[in-house]
């Protein structure tokens, strides 16, 4: 059976105080920060992701070389991207890792599915605004091309409101009239659709605007 | 009308070869001043429509004011324009649809605002998308290009759609569809993340408003700047050697936020939006060099994109302009600490620790004090190496520890919202409508 750690174990090794380990495990890892009073046991997985953390976020950094600490969310996104055993090669190699390496972005073929999907729903409530837009418009560009200069802002609204009871019919095309001739000068169009009713009343109507402006 | 003016200056043009080096450079983007014709601004006709909070807070001298402001704004326009007005508490009402601003059309605008009274709760949601509808409705039936909302609100959305990052959602999406939005927001209960979202991805802005007659002074300039637009969509892109590694030190919309993310040949495009006639706007970037990538004496190139829309074309076709900029890498015996341009650097530094303020807020309305703190301790050291030789440094380290202090912990009320709203603006290169706050210090919140 593959060996758990519980947090005093954790602190031992990592030699970080368990104030930190516990906000670390929250903030970071996505893991329980456990519950006072009961014990909490922590896989070779967590260790090593809190050995690198203890090695990226709890140093000093020099800005006057370049360095520039990572964020926690980089720190998370690049430990996402790593498999469990580049995991444990880096938590035991003896250099320290290079700050580029963390906060430079990756091919995304590189996220193993398991680990972002058990991080992804806390990292969306701290996700800055306009970055969630900037992701759904990277969706948008690769899933859905619907969403162009045609779909305009009226028809996106119409989307997510339904349709505008309000909006103004839109004006007829030529395929909506109907046309009546009473010879070479005079044309009556109507919007159909006519009732039979109807259709006999422009006819007289046309018939006596005939007469009136002598149409031939 | 002469073009859009792009000037790029570095905090110091110079780094010694075989050192690391981080240098800061300050873009500058400024719009040309509208034409004049008899005495009045040329400008094309603008669609706006004005969203008014009513629900039962807003009773008395808030309403009273978005009223008046609104009135004013039906007399300001001109007959070519375009004026929605909504109102909204628990229901949604359109008291004046796309109206043209003629002189009967201003009259029945006046009229119909006058009869608003307050009522019911806030549907915010409601309210702002039956706004972008109206400002939609009159692109597609009287041939605008573009829509403006303007959403007034003093309260927190407790009907409708409450959820910031779907605002956002929303916000963006609308924008993306040249419908944009400001928001004001009233007093000292309203939500900056809803209306921070909403202001942020709709590419608007957060006005923040504690009198009445505060109200009226930002509804008045807001849309004395909606009538001075030059070009929409302004979108810059920094191109040159290890261009990738800059970093964003003011807010604009950036894939990637400015945290690093960037195309194959330099940073990825920085949205600034709007330009308004005759204004700058800033553009702070930070550029990382490490000590390998400077191994001998050299000049590096950067070239500095634009693309824009232009306001008056009336096709879609983009404009562009490009800029240039180098930075000189000398031998470290030729290497001169004194030829820093200090006030570049200064300004950089300002609108840095208007970044780490704000950022640190947002953390502070989730509720979330660590990451508060962490927006200015990640800074930290590289900050201090910024500001170590101006004279501002002492000012400037000091707001920097009262605002990191007053974080840490919860804090809300007129304060805060003061504050984000003010740095946001600093941000974004905007002024501060309001006569009485002209010199505003966004850290000061006592």
């Amino acid at each position: 059976m593959p060996k758990l750690y519980d947090i005093k174990e954790l602190v031992d090794i990592t030699g970080l105080p368990e104030r930190t380990v516990r906000y670390y495990l929250v903030k970071v890892l996505n893991a329980p920060s456990g519950t006072p009073g009961r014990k909490s046991y922590y896989d070779q997985q967590t260790l090593d992701r809190l050995k690198l953390a203890q090695q990226v976020l709890a140093r000093d950094y020099d800005p006057k070389r370049g360095e520039v600490k990572p964020s926690l969310e980089q720190f998370s996104d690049w430990l996402d991207n790593l498999d469990e055993e580049e995991l444990h090669r880096l938590a035991e190699m003896p250099y320290r890792i290079k700050p580029k390496a963390i906060t430079q972005p990756r091919p995304p073929h590189r996220a193993p599915a398991g680990i972002a999907m058990h991080t992804a729903p806390m990292r969306a409530e701290k996700r800055d605004l306009l970055q969630v837009m900037e992701d759904k418009k990277a969706e948008h560009t690769q899933a859905d091309h619907s969403h162009s200069a045609e779909d305009s802002a009226s028809n996106y609204l119409d989307r997510i409101m339904g349709p505008d009871p309000h909006r103004k019919p839109e004006p007829p095309r030529a395929e909506h009239w109907n046309e009546f001739q009473f010879g070479h000068d005079l044309v009556i169009r109507v919007r159909t659709p006519l009732t039979r009713d109807q259709r006999r009343q422009v006819e007289l109507a046309g018939a006596l605007l005939k007469s009136v402006v002598g149409g031939k | 009308m002469t073009d859009i003016q792009i000037k790029a200056r570095w905090d110091h043009a110079q780094a010694p070869t075989g050192k690391a080096a981080t240098r800061g450079l300050l873009i500058d983007i400024t719009a040309p001043e509208l034409p004049k014709a008899e005495g009045e601004t040329e400008r094309p006709p603008v669609n706006l429509a004005l969203v008014i909070d009513r629900s039962g807070s807003m009773h008395g001298g808030p309403l009273e004011a978005a009223k008046e402001a609104a009135m004013g704004l039906a007399n300001r326009l001109r007959d070519s324009d375009r004026l929605s007005v909504v109102v909204y508490g628990s229901d949604v009402t359109v008291v004046v649809d796309c109206a043209r601003m003629d002189t009967a059309g201003k009259q029945s605008a006046v009229s119909a605002i006058q009869h608003i009274e307050t009522s019911g709760m806030t549907n915010l949601s409601g309210g702002w998308l039956r706004g972008a509808r109206c400002a939609a409705n009159a692109m597609d039936e009287h041939d605008f290009k573009s829509g403006h909302v303007i959403l007034l609100s003093d309260g927190r959305a407790n009907e409708g759609e409450c959820n910031p990052e779907r605002l956002a959602e929303l916000a963006g999406d609308l924008a993306d569809r040249n419908v944009t939005t400001t928001c004001v927001g009233i007093g000292a209960n309203y939500s900056p993340l809803q209306l921070t979202a909403i202001a942020e991805a709709g590419q608007g802005e957060l006005h923040q408003s504690s009198e009445p007659n505060e109200i009226i002074e930002v509804l008045a300039g807001e849309i004395g700047e909606q009538t001075q637009v030059v070009a929409r969509n302004f979108t810059l892109h920094l191109q040159g050697p290890h261009a990738e590694n800059a970093r964003q030190l003011t807010h604009y919309r950036q894939p990637g936020n400015g945290t690093g993310a960037h195309t194959a040949d330099g940073t990825a495009p920085i949205n600034i939006g709007t330009l308004i006639a005759g204004q700058t706007r800033h553009v702070a970037l930070l550029l990382e060099l490490e000590a390998e990538q400077l191994p001998e004496p050299t000049t590096l190139h950067y070239t500095l994109k634009a693309q824009w829309q232009h306001q008056a074309d009336a096709d879609t076709q983009p404009r562009s302009t490009t800029s240039q900029t180098h930075l000189a890498i000398v031998p470290p015996g030729d290497f001169d600490e004194e030829t820093r341009d200090k006030a570049v650097a200064e300004t950089i530094a300002e609108l840095w620790l208007a970044r780490q303020g704000y950022d640190a807020m947002l953390h502070n309305e989730r509720g979330d004090y660590a990451m508060a703190s962490e927006a200015f301790s990640l800074n930290e050291k590289a900050f201090d190496a910024m500001v170590q030789d101006l004279d501002s440094a002492p000012a400037m380290l000091t707001r920097r520890d009262r605002i990191a202090s007053r974080v840490r912990s919860s804090w809300d009320g007129m304060s805060k919202r003061e504050a984000m709203a003010l740095s946001r603006k600093a941000l974004r290169s905007k002024p501060d409508f309001r006569s009485s706050r002209s010199d505003a210090d966004w850290t000061d919140t006592e």
